[in-house]
């Protein structure tokens, strides 16, 4: 109730998801004063990211199946005594049901020594920190504090103003760095063989909860402004092959190929067996470890793991937008390696840059020409309308199979490349597989970037370029209902019993009353994480996996695969997560996505005392553990129909592998609430702020240097997770840069 | 200066205008080319007395930093390097050494494609106590990830495995490593080229085992059906054809505009 929040807002902002964010971004950006608040005590909601303690603490508070609204107690008469006469107060929702079926099966034994698995709640040393670092205004206490984002969660935002706070903080954490000091340098003799140098990073982020496991990893990093040295990978940098001599030589080509084609089938035989004694080696390593739960509490802080995992497209317009607002410098990524279709009862990678065309060993030579060309033709098919015509209405595997493709050909292009099942259009079939080659061979050998340490940091991102920019973080602080005014339109909410007022109200729509949704939310997402303990199509290196699964007769609809190693930051060195969603068919997650587990890995091991993981010597993964459960998918519907005025309501992560829907969303509020205002202008480097001292003429035209500057001057990748906390100067910065890219280091 | 949000009236930074930070670069550019000058003329000053010490090295250093194609500089460092190798015991020399590679590797990053600073670095691994050349195929790998057609590299390579018993066998196949990862690569091709008759000998002098030939034709085969208008590997398939008969080489040059023609 006595908090020193201000109690009039431009913009307040429910919950810390992604559109939501941008949004808050956005906002501040432009000057406008932003509070923005989540009722959970993390960020990100259904966007969130979690270590391994966390994600558990969610599951079990989520298969509590919530209480039903007492909306006419919740009226409280406090609120009549804010209200004026002509105000009218709608209460919103206190117990939201967007996650449904959570279910998670454990599938290995409690420790080494334990012979039976009580449920057991483990409560960590993470909990404890949490409440510690992150300032929170419990609900049911008067004991609240401000505080800006960048001092409330320290893993990733530099203190702010607001230094009394962050003083405050810093003393609380004090106790927890010693702790984590000790506990994490010890996790690191026993589980990290070769960890030694990267002691200096760690110390820095020691006192910093969650990711205090985070290192940098240097080689394989990308930020989006690299890559012109890789343009030589690229697919078809000669992609402009003509067609003028195609028309006489159809039956020349035959010819040869026939010629070509009976050679190149004994190789092909020859080289799938040496394959296969490959991958006979792989999995009967004998050193072979068994993890037990107590394992995974241990390393908790090594997971990252998300409730919502996308995919960046190079060239999408989420790669687009960090890029051109400078967001992009606080975050890291890396390129997704490989892209593999389920085929002929097998796993297989798909060759879809021109690297991996010439490499693979599944397809003809023949084959590859036609893959080749058909790719070079779908890179710019607006040009060649010809080649089409007759198929624009009809579906996109017919007309593949019109253009004499192999049988696997198709198959990779419709469902592994465009990535669309088989009722879909031509048009669109063109349009998805354009997108994907587009963003292919910027960064890398596949089209897709991984944000370093999960999709959860994203998010956060904009909310610290918010905070930067004077947004109000509180988190752990619950809405309990919206004013109107006569007209129906919203004026500032109640939270924790005190009014604030605002003039936008941006809601998540789990925040959102009843009453200002459309009528039915009919569509779900199933999802699932799987820990398990060795990559569903084992390589040479570390790969980082996408796939799509088709729906066949037990696969209910098509089911979206990500596998992700350690060097994705998301799991402790020897495990992979592998994470699956699909738009939901059945009641529920685990009935959509069990057939789609039960083809990549070997069967769940739901009796964890008689089987332990790793006994068998079967080639699938064996999964640890897992969690499976359902989403409201709010991206199908018009959110923004039934609302009051004043209002905004945001959708949640819904299905799509990327984040395009996401920031059109986020950019078309935008205008509607700011149409005159500038969406996410470049936001200055620390360097280019005039400091108190300087000379200069201050404050005019603030954002005139954004248009001058292009992607390139990006700040280096590895930089990018460092904080400004002190402005660096040139110098500091150039000896960094050398540092990482010693050659000598490695 | 812990916070930005303490320069935030409302919300809006301050922040510098172009013409504001144009000046600081010039500023900048201006002092930088005072210490190059400087600098220069001090070393050739310190060469005419022949006065070779660390202050020289130390001077040539930095200016390399700056301008790694300074030709006459690095023979300045050599000329001092060579005096000093009789004034110092072997530990300092090669102390020495090693700052040698460590200033050559910050230059080489600055222009990965720099004659003097490969040159230097030849000079300076056959000059100094006890090479490792472990590490200098290492740096190799590296540079040839960042940039895989740098021929100053890959004869580079070819000078450290000369000299630290690197098999030829290795070297081909790390040539096939990389032109799987783009093949777009006549530096990979033409090593591999030098690199076939050594590995799998054939009875006649300089040619290849033919069952090689033929797996090699293959490999080529590939990469023109991916992308026939990628011209590095028909080089590579024209070697592969035309090592035997010189009358058949030409014979099949008709062909081969036909075979092209055809692949399109």
């Amino acid at each position: 109730m006595d908090d020193d929040l201000p109690s009039n807002f431009d913009v307040i902002i429910l919950g810390t998801g992604m559109p939501e964010s941008i949004l808050a971004a956005a906002a501040a950006r432009i000057g406008k004063t932003v509070l923005h608040l989540d009722r959970n005590h993390y960020y990100g909601g259904s966007w969130a990211n979690f270590n391994f303690d966390q994600l558990t603490e969610w599951t079990e508070k989520h298969k509590v199946i919530p209480p039903h609204e007492t909306t006419t107690s919740l009226i409280d008469e406090r609120w009549a005594e804010c209200l004026t006469e002509e105000e009218t107060a709608v209460p919103l929702p206190q117990y939201p049901k967007n996650i449904q079926n959570v279910s998670c099966i454990t599938c290995i034994r409690e420790s080494a020594s334990a012979k039976s698995v009580p449920e057991e709640k483990v409560f960590s040393q993470d909990d404890l920190e949490k409440t510690n670092v992150i300032p929170s205004g419990n609900e049911n206490s008067e004991n609240t504090e401000i505080s800006h984002l960048a001092a409330s969660s320290g893993d990733s935002f530099s203190p702010t103003d607001n230094e009394q706070v962050a003083e405050a903080v810093g003393e609380t954490e004090l106790s927890g760095i010693t702790h984590n000091l000790q506990e994490s340098e010890s996790s690191r003799v026993t589980f990290l063989g070769a960890s030694t140098s990267r002691t200096n990073d760690v110390s820095n982020q020691e006192g910093n909860g969650d990711h205090v496991t985070r290192e940098h990893q240097e080689e394989d990093t990308i930020s989006p402004d690299l890559g012109q040295s890789l343009e030589e990978a690229l697919f078809g940098s000669n992609t402009s092959s003509d067609n003028t001599l195609i028309q006489n030589v159809g039956e020349r080509e035959d010819s040869v190929n026939d010629v070509l084609e009976d050679r190149n089938h004994n190789i092909r035989s020859e080289e799938s067996a040496e394959m296969c004694h490959d991958l006979n080696l792989e999995p009967s390593k004998p050193d072979k470890k068994e993890w037990t739960l107590e394992d995974l509490h241990t390393q908790r802080r090594k997971f990252n793991l998300d409730l919502a995992p996308k995919l960046l497209l190079s060239k999408g317009p989420l790669v687009g937008l960090l890029i051109s607002s400078n967001i992009a410098r606080y975050a890291e990524f890396k390129c997704a390696t490989r892209v593999l279709t389920y085929i002929n009862n097998h796993l297989e990678q798909v060759p879809c840059s021109r690297a991996d065309v010439f490499a693979t060993k599944h397809v003809s030579v023949v084959e590859k020409r036609m893959l080749m060309k058909l790719l070079t033709f779908c890179l710019q098919f607006q040009k060649h309308p010809e080649e089409y015509r007759g198929f624009e209405g009809r579906p996109f595997v017919e007309f593949l199979k019109s253009r004499k493709l192999t049988p696997s050909v198709v198959h990779y292009i419709c469902y592994a490349i465009a990535m669309v099942d088989d009722s879909v259009p031509t048009l669109q079939g063109l349009t998805a597989t354009q997108k994907f080659l587009e963003s292919l061979g910027h960064y890398g050998n596949s089209p897709f970037l991984w944000p370093l340490y999960g999709c959860g940091e994203l998010p956060q991102c904009f909310c610290r370029l918010c905070a930067v920019f004077g947004g109000i973080y509180y988190l752990k602080r619950s809405v309990e209902g919206v004013i109107l005014d006569r007209e129906g339109k919203c004026v500032g909410i109640f939270s924790n019993h005190k009014r604030i007022n605002c003039s936008w109200l941006v809601m998540e729509s789990s925040y959102a009353a009843a009453e200002f949704l459309p009528a039915n939310v009919p569509e779900r997402v199933s999802r699932a994480i799987f820990i398990t303990s060795s990559s569903i199509l084992p390589a040479e290196k570390e790969q980082l996996t996408l796939l799509k699964l088709v729906p066949d007769g037990n696969i209910p609809s098509t089911v979206t695969v990500l596998e992700l190693g350690p060097g994705a930051m998301v799991c402790p060195d020897g495990l992979y997560v592998v994470y699956m969603n699909c738009p939901s068919v059945h009641e529920t997650a685990k009935e959509d996505l069990l057939p789609a587990a039960e083809l990549l890995f070997s069967p769940l091991n739901t009796d964890v005392n008689t089987g332990c993981a790793g006994s068998s010597d079967v080639m699938e993964p064996e999964v640890l553990w897992c969690v499976f459960f359902n989403e409201l998918d709010t991206t199908t519907v018009n959110l923004n129909e039934h609302n009051p005025s004043g209002t905004i309501i945001t959708s949640s992560p819904g299905k799509s592998l990327d984040y395009e829907l996401t920031v059109k969303e986020a950019r078309n509020l935008f205008q509607k609430m700011f149409p005159a205002e500038e969406f996410l202008p470049r936001a200055p480097d620390p360097e280019e702020i005039v400091m108190e001292g300087d000379t200069g003429n201050p404050g005019e035209k603030g954002n005139e240097s954004a248009e001058n500057l292009t992607d390139n001057e990006i700040q280096h990748p590895s930089e990018n997770l460092q904080q400004p906390e002190e402005l660096q100067s040139p110098n500091d910065q150039e000896n960094k840069e050398q540092d990482q890219h010693s050659v000598t280091e490695a | 200066m812990s916070s930005w949000a303490l320069f935030l009236p409302h919300g809006r930074l301050k922040v510098k205008t172009t013409a504001e930070q144009q000046a600081e670069k010039e500023k900048e550019r201006q002092k930088k080319l005072q210490l190059f000058k400087a600098g220069t003329q001090k070393i050739f000053e310190k060469r005419k007395i022949k006065e070779y010490d660390d202050e020289g090295l130390s001077i040539s250093g930095q200016i390399l930093q700056a301008n790694p194609d300074f030709y006459t500089c690095w023979n300045i460092r050599r000329e001092i390097l060579t005096q000093l190798k009789d004034e110092r015991t072997e530990e300092e020399f090669q102390q020495l050494s090693q700052e040698e590679l460590y200033l050559i590797e910050n230059c080489l990053r600055k222009n990965p494609k720099s004659y003097g600073a490969w040159n230097q670095r030849e000079w300076i691994l056959m000059f100094m106590p006890t090479p490792d050349w472990e590490r200098e195929l290492q740096l190799c790998n590296r540079f040839l990830d960042l940039d895989e057609r740098n021929f100053h590299c890959w004869d580079y390579r070819r000078f450290v495995c000369k000299h630290s018993n690197v098999g030829p066998d290795e070297e081909l196949k790390f040539t096939l490593k990389k032109v799987e990862a783009n093949f777009s690569n006549y530096s990979a091709w033409h090593y591999r080229s030098s690199l076939l008759p050594i590995v799998h000998p054939s009875c006649e002098r300089n040619s290849v085992a033919e069952a090689i030939l033929l797996k090699e034709y293959d490999l080529v085969q590939n990469a023109v059906f991916t992308d026939p208008s990628d011209q590095s590997a028909w080089f590579y398939h024209r070697w592969l054809l035309g090592r035997g008969n010189c009358f058949i080489f030409k014979l099949f040059d008709l062909d081969y505009f036909v075979v092209v023609c055809v692949m399109k």
